[in-house]
């Protein structure tokens, strides 16, 4: 078996001693998921790998005595980059707290009549980020890291109704959000 | 329609779950590039020096049967203790500022044959 088809744990009890190759493969396995997690939670791309870097490093740290203890590693990671996520969210308005968030687009059909790819991107964007943060980050578990709905709770460590409730709430302001720009923006995915 | 016809709440132009995901969809994740996965190995680099470093340590102490050794704060601590007791025996063993003065003035009188000259 090569490196490339070794399980998690497998690299990851190997990385611990030390093995440069199985914590390579381990990076780039992971690190594409862990930064695109982050990037959501976070929408800015210095924090985000901030983030990302902290997450791998911690897992450098617990190698050699990490045990899965049921969890996958990727599951694991989700949370250590979810709390460092939320860590700089806190900091974020400890130190600017008069910055809620992203503010709302203008969610008028003639707002925005011709919207080329990167300002459709840029709503959608925006309207995610607008969310509060634990809706954010059930719905970026859930819809983009594709996690069930039981490993987003084990990731965010509470209750699969309290995932499932904070879905529910983020769906229904995402399309509360979007509602008005819905013909304009459903002409990037046709 | 019952009470509990769902259809009743739905405004006209409503969203479905489908159109939302599709939406969602436009947005792109951040891209993990070389530099990036470059970093997170030079971390691990970093780490496992430092852990070899620490284990260079821990083996000699094992070897020797102090485990106690190994921990950090334990190393620090001999290397103090040891530190400290060289120190206070330095203090305690050294000549007195007489004696050195002796010492000194007969190496100096030896070398250049000095005299004291004393007038008649």
């Amino acid at each position: 078996m090569n490196d490339d088809e070794d399980s998690d744990e497998a690299l990851v009890a190997r990385a611990g001693r030390g093995d440069r190759a199985a914590a390579s493969v381990l990076v780039a396995r992971h690190s594409q998921k862990v930064l695109a997690l982050c990037g959501r939670i976070l929408f800015d791309r210095a924090s985000a790998e901030d983030a990302a870097q902290e997450t791998f490093l911690k897992l450098w740290e617990n190698a050699a005595r990490w045990k899965p203890q049921g969890a996958r590693l990727e599951t694991w990671l989700y949370r250590v980059a979810t709390n460092a996520c939320l860590d700089r969210l806190r900091r974020r308005k400890r130190e600017a707290p008069d910055e809620e968030g992203v503010d709302y687009v203008d969610g008028s059909p003639t707002a925005i009549e011709h919207l080329e790819e990167d300002q459709r991107r840029r709503v959608i964007e925006d309207a995610l980020a607008s969310l509060p943060e634990r809706q954010r980050i059930a719905m970026t578990l859930c819809h983009y890291q594709e996690l069930s709905n039981i490993e987003a709770a084990a990731t965010m460590e509470i209750s699969v109704e309290a995932v499932e409730s904070l879905l529910a709430r983020a769906r229904r302001s995402l399309k509360a959000a979007l509602i008005g720009q819905r013909d304009e923006l459903m002409e990037g995915v046709r | 329609m019952t009470m509990f016809d769902s259809s009743a709440n739905v405004p006209p132009d409503d969203m479905d779950d489908a159109k939302l995901d599709a939406l969602l969809s436009l947005s792109r994740p951040l891209e993990a590039d070389s530099a990036f996965q470059s970093s997170l190995l030079h971390a691990f680099d970093a780490r496992t020096r430092r852990r070899r470093e620490r284990l260079s340590l821990t083996i000699f102490a094992e070897a020797f049967g102090w485990r106690a050794l190994a921990r950090p704060m334990a190393a620090a601590s001999l290397l103090a203790g040891i530190c400290m007791t060289g120190f206070v025996a330095g203090a305690a063993a050294s000549p007195s500022d007489g004696e050195t003065y002796a010492e000194l003035s007969a190496a100096v009188d030896q070398s250049f044959n000095f005299s004291e000259d004393t007038l008649p």
